[in-house]
């Protein structure tokens, strides 16, 4: 038969691997060492810009400190990113959760234990109702958390009337500006919260499925995945995340943020993740890519403070970095891209001449 | 395996299975057994053929008759309740993830995992093990289990498919034109790993266009038009003529 003297030829092998395959894992790994050498330099620029032992000493906590919340935040992003979607709701979800929480501690003697427990309620409901619009309504997810967006914001006011609450808990002040030797209490928040969903997103089945979901997910369903049950579950994750940075938010300041600290979040957020090497069609990126991410902006942000750099400079530094990010990015996958939609454009061609 | 115990009922079989698509009838009562081995389906555009394959993979319901396996009737209501019994569909582009690996697409919803501390963890390492290990026994030759998707060939693709089909000892195998995005060598390799399939005593089923190469490779044929099975013919006793009148109905 033609067919055996074909694959004689190429015999079956799982052998040696061809140059230029990379897998999916390896190219990620490219992404987090490329943000760490990025890191490493802005670190040293800024240090020789500035006085280099202050710099280091003052301001490398600093830039943890203020880039936690973010960094929270980006988790949850990320996750749902991986899926393939994308949720706007997370700015105003965190600043409705400082305002639940805030108006609820307010009525009981700063009772932090329900506070904390309405926090996690508040992010919760948040994410089940961005998960059902997408999972179970099919509502594109731009769309439903563009709306769950404004929503959560009228819903926060609403509930703080517009004004600013207190929150008088001395153990919550504590969260916010005590630490550990030098290292604050948020940041480690920022570190077991990384941590886990690191471990959640690479090793366990669940994380898994979320991959293969936001990679297809037709596939997916062809392969009996219950795909409305992982796309909720990463509304969830990030409502989650949500109700922890709320917290946060509110350990930092004190007060309720129903605007101030919370809103914006959401695209700084996302800046962060595409930064980090995940891409807008799903299944690929990283947790730790999105966390390195809001570290390089956060460097940049205090650096340039520290150099004595015009804030309004910052957010065009922080675009042009992105900018320069997503371009290298580009380069390195353009090849596997272009000969990806050859072959797919001969398949395509022989398709169309064998149905002739 | 059943290609010794001629008493077994078929692995697959169909019983009047009926399909309209508002006026048309897609398919009108159909009754059949696969035999082990390769069958082949031709017939012409409407004749039926796509219908019957999207029935028996669970894709499309029947509005009357039923699928068995194992002489057991099935009511799929997803590819994945047909999957679940047993039936393996290759679908052109459609059931690979591309942005994972060849070994995450084998084991696509059913991972190997281990529990830590209560949690199911993916077990990476052995999943690529014994995507290795049945790779190995699929004659198309791979980069790597680790590869992405995304940089295989239409061919291995296919490959990958089928392993997966191999390693999960699917009951049944359903093709429908698998080769119809392959250039001339792929294809030639493709349809050498199927006949080894087939040759195994597994149950295959292939939807093909090109009548010659059916009539070389399919240890059963049969021929559809207008919704039903015209004819069960024996490959080679059969010519291309014959076939071809067959499925005009000029015969």
């Amino acid at each position: 038969m033609t067919a055996d003297e074909v694959t004689r030829t190429s015999p079956p092998t799982t052998g040696p691997r061809r140059p230029g395959v990379l897998t999916s894992l390896s190219r990620d790994i490219y992404v987090d060492l490329a943000l760490v050498v990025a890191l490493a330099i802005l670190l040293i620029v800024f240090g020789v810009a500035s006085d280099g032992r202050e710099f280091l000493e003052s301001n490398l906590v600093s830039i943890l400190d203020s880039g936690s919340i973010l960094g929270v935040i980006a988790v949850g992003e990320v996750i749902v990113m991986i899926s393939g979607n994308l949720d706007i709701s997370v700015g105003s979800g965190a600043g409705l959760v400082t305002a639940t929480m805030a108006e609820v501690m307010a009525h009981t003697h700063a009772n932090l234990v329900l506070g904390l427990v309405i926090a996690v309620a508040t992010g919760l409901v948040a994410g089940l109702i961005n998960g059902a619009a997408v999972s179970y309504a099919r509502v594109n997810s731009v769309i439903a958390t563009l709306a769950t967006y404004s929503a959560y914001l009228g819903v926060a006011l609403l509930v703080t009337n517009g004004q600013e609450v207190g929150i008088d808990s001395s153990a919550l002040g504590t969260l916010g500006t005590g630490s550990i030797g030098s290292i604050p209490y948020l940041v480690i928040v920022l570190i077991v919260v990384t941590a886990i969903a690191m471990l959640l997103m690479r090793h366990s089945l669940g994380g898994h499925r979320m991959y293969a979901v936001g990679g297809s997910e037709q596939a997916s369903r062809l392969a009996g995945i219950k795909v409305q049950r992982y796309l909720l579950s990463v509304f969830l994750l990030s409502g989650l995340c949500v109700a922890i940075a709320g917290v946060m938010l509110a350990a930092q300041t004190g007060t309720a943020q129903p605007t101030e600290g919370s809103v914006g979040l959401e695209l700084t957020a996302i800046t962060a993740v595409l930064l980090g090497g995940t891409g807008l069609n799903g299944g690929t990126g990283t947790v730790l890519g999105a966390v390195l991410g809001v570290l390089v902006l956060s460097t940049l942000d205090n650096g340039l403070l520290l150099v004595g750099v015009p804030s309004f400079w910052q957010n065009v530094a922080t675009g042009v970095v992105l900018m320069i990010a997503v371009l290298l990015q580009d380069i390195s996958g353009h090849r596997n891209r272009l000969r990806a939609m050859r072959a797919a454009r001969r398949r395509a061609q022989r398709a169309a001449g064998a149905s002739r | 395996m059943t290609t010794m115990d001629t008493s077994a009922p078929p692995r697959l079989a169909a019983v009047g299975l009926a399909k309209q698509y508002g006026h048309v009838t897609a398919l009108g009562g159909v009754s059949l057994e696969f035999k082990p081995g390769l069958t082949g389906i031709v017939g012409d555009n409407g004749a039926g053929k796509s219908t019957l394959m999207r029935i028996l993979s669970g894709v499309e319901v029947a509005d009357e008759g039923s699928v068995l396996v194992d002489g057991q009737p099935k009511a799929f209501e997803s590819a994945r309740d047909a999957r679940i019994a047993g039936i393996e569909s290759l679908y052109q582009d459609l059931a690979l993830v591309d942005t994972m690996s060849v070994a995450d697409n084998i084991f696509l919803g059913r991972e190997i995992t281990h529990r830590v501390a209560g949690f199911r963890m993916v077990d990476r390492r052995r999943m690529r093990l014994e995507a290795d290990q049945v790779l190995g026994t699929v004659r198309i030759r791979m980069p790597s289990s680790r590869a992405g998707v995304r940089q295989l060939s239409g061919g291995q693709r296919q490959a990958v498919a089928i392993a997966r089909a191999l390693h999960f000892k699917a009951r049944v195998l359903l093709l429908d034109e698998p080769t119809a995005a392959l250039g001339p060598r792929e294809t030639a390799a493709f349809l050498g790993l199927i006949r080894e399939v087939a040759d195994r005593g597994e149950t295959v089923v292939m939807v093909g266009h090109n009548l010659p190469q059916m009539l070389e490779l399919a240890d059963h044929l049969l021929v559809m038009r207008a919704g039903q099975v015209r004819a069960t013919l024996n490959p080679k006793e059969t010519t291309l003529r014959d076939l071809a009148e067959l499925m005009v109905g000029s015969a």
